[in-house]
């Protein structure tokens, strides 16, 4: 099974917002753990739909063989 | 108020004209891609709230930029005409290339630049451009997860709605809205930096005292500044963020201005000075990210991230260059 762009796209995004972290003043660190947060949750709901989308795709191809 | 004073006050407002000129474009970018609005109306419309924006925000920004980012000792008239120069000079070379840099950062660049050349590198206050850096990245972030967001909320709760025209009809109308919103948080952002500007040049020349907020006459002034930049220009600009970026539509459009606004409202009301170009370029790619990666030119998205890069140090080297014959002639 192939993962797409995307998830790692969003991933990528989520990794970049931890790495934030850090250097952020401390009033504006919540704001790094929420982005991180979201994209951590899209790359999670992007990374589903595209296995559930190929295993439909692969059983239609199944049916129609 | 000396001569001097009131001449540099001048360049201020005329780096706000030339702000309204070089950002505010982005404000209408997406509702003249759009067809949403002709560009002439656009303008207007965006101007109109630029103006308007001195009603609702405060003015933490600029507070952050008279104070956070050089120490006051430092400032002088010297220090902020220099700076002013390298921020427009900036501007008016990345406007010429068509590139969408930020006018904000270039006006911390040229303050920091010509505050290095007068008195060295203890003149910068390392903990606001810490927080100023960290938006640089951190702005364009959240601008592109809030956009696609709200665009994948949006689907899920039109995606069984077939009357698609009216549909298209109804987004073309929040559009108007969403660039409204858009011009306020742009207004609120932008022209609060010419402000804290002329703040900190009234506070050098002991004209209000160094715990004063900014007076109404330059609050207003400087609202004035860039709905008449908006109101004059910026084409090559709106090319680029409006089409090039990704190509939208009036849902797409309506996405990433709510979710460029929604950032510049909490950093207005943080005080943290973004530029409102990273934040809607975040939010255009968003919003394109939900149909594929491939929507997104990544090219042209490449090329304006260079220039945000190169935006900080190509105004602080022009600013500390013309400081040199500024503290010559003075």
């Amino acid at each position: 099974m192939r993962i797409g762009r995307r998830p790692l796209f969003f991933l990528g995004v989520a990794v970049l917002c931890l790495l934030l972290s850090p250097v952020t003043p401390a009033e504006f660190r919540w704001l790094d753990y929420a982005m991180a947060g979201l994209a951590a949750f899209w790359a999670l709901a992007l990374g589903l739909e595209e296995v559930v989308t190929s295993r439909d795709a692969e059983r239609r191809r199944r049916m129609g063989g | 108020m000396s001569a001097a004073v009131v001449l540099i006050i001048a360049v201020a407002l005329a780096f706000d004209f030339f702000n309204g000129f070089h950002d505010a474009a982005n404000s209408i970018a997406t509702v003249v891609s759009t067809r949403v609005l002709t560009p002439r109306l656009a303008v207007a419309w965006a101007a109109l709230f630029n103006f308007a924006a001195f009603v609702i925000f405060g003015t933490a920004v600029a507070s952050t930029i008279a104070k956070d980012v050089v120490l006051q000792s430092v400032l002088s008239n010297g220090v902020i005409f220099a700076g002013l120069v390298g921020a427009i000079a900036w501007d008016i070379i990345t406007w010429w290339l068509g590139l969408p840099t930020s006018s904000s950062h270039a006006l911390v660049g040229g303050i920091a630049g010509a505050a290095v050349a007068r008195a060295g590198w203890k003149a910068l206050i390392g903990v606001g451009l810490q927080k100023i850096a960290v938006f640089i990245v951190l702005s364009p972030i959240v601008g592109l997860l809030l956009g696609f967001t709200i665009m994948v909320i949006v689907f899920w709760l039109f995606h069984r709605y077939r009357k698609v025209d009216r549909l298209n009809r109804a987004f073309r109308r929040t559009q108007l809205l969403s660039a409204a919103a858009f011009s306020l948080g742009h207004g609120a952002n932008d022209a609060q930096k010419t402000m804290g500007v002329i703040l900190a040049l009234l506070i050098a020349n002991h004209v209000v005292p160094a715990t004063s907020s900014v007076p109404l006459w330059v609050v207003l002034s400087a609202h004035t500044a860039i709905g008449l930049g908006t109101l004059f220009g910026g084409w090559r600009i709106v090319h680029t963020m409006g089409s090039r970026i990704t190509k939208l539509n009036p849902v797409g459009g309506m996405s990433a201005e709510l979710a460029a606004a929604s950032t510049l409202f909490f950093t207005a009301h943080a005080g943290i000075p973004v530029s409102t170009t990273h934040t809607i370029t975040g939010a255009i790619v968003g919003v394109g990210t939900t149909q594929r990666l491939a929507a997104v030119r990544w090219g042209i998205a490449g090329r304006v991230v260079w220039a945000w890069i190169l935006t900080i140090p190509g105004a602080f080297v022009v600013a500390w260059l013309t400081y040199l014959p500024v503290r010559a002639l003075a």
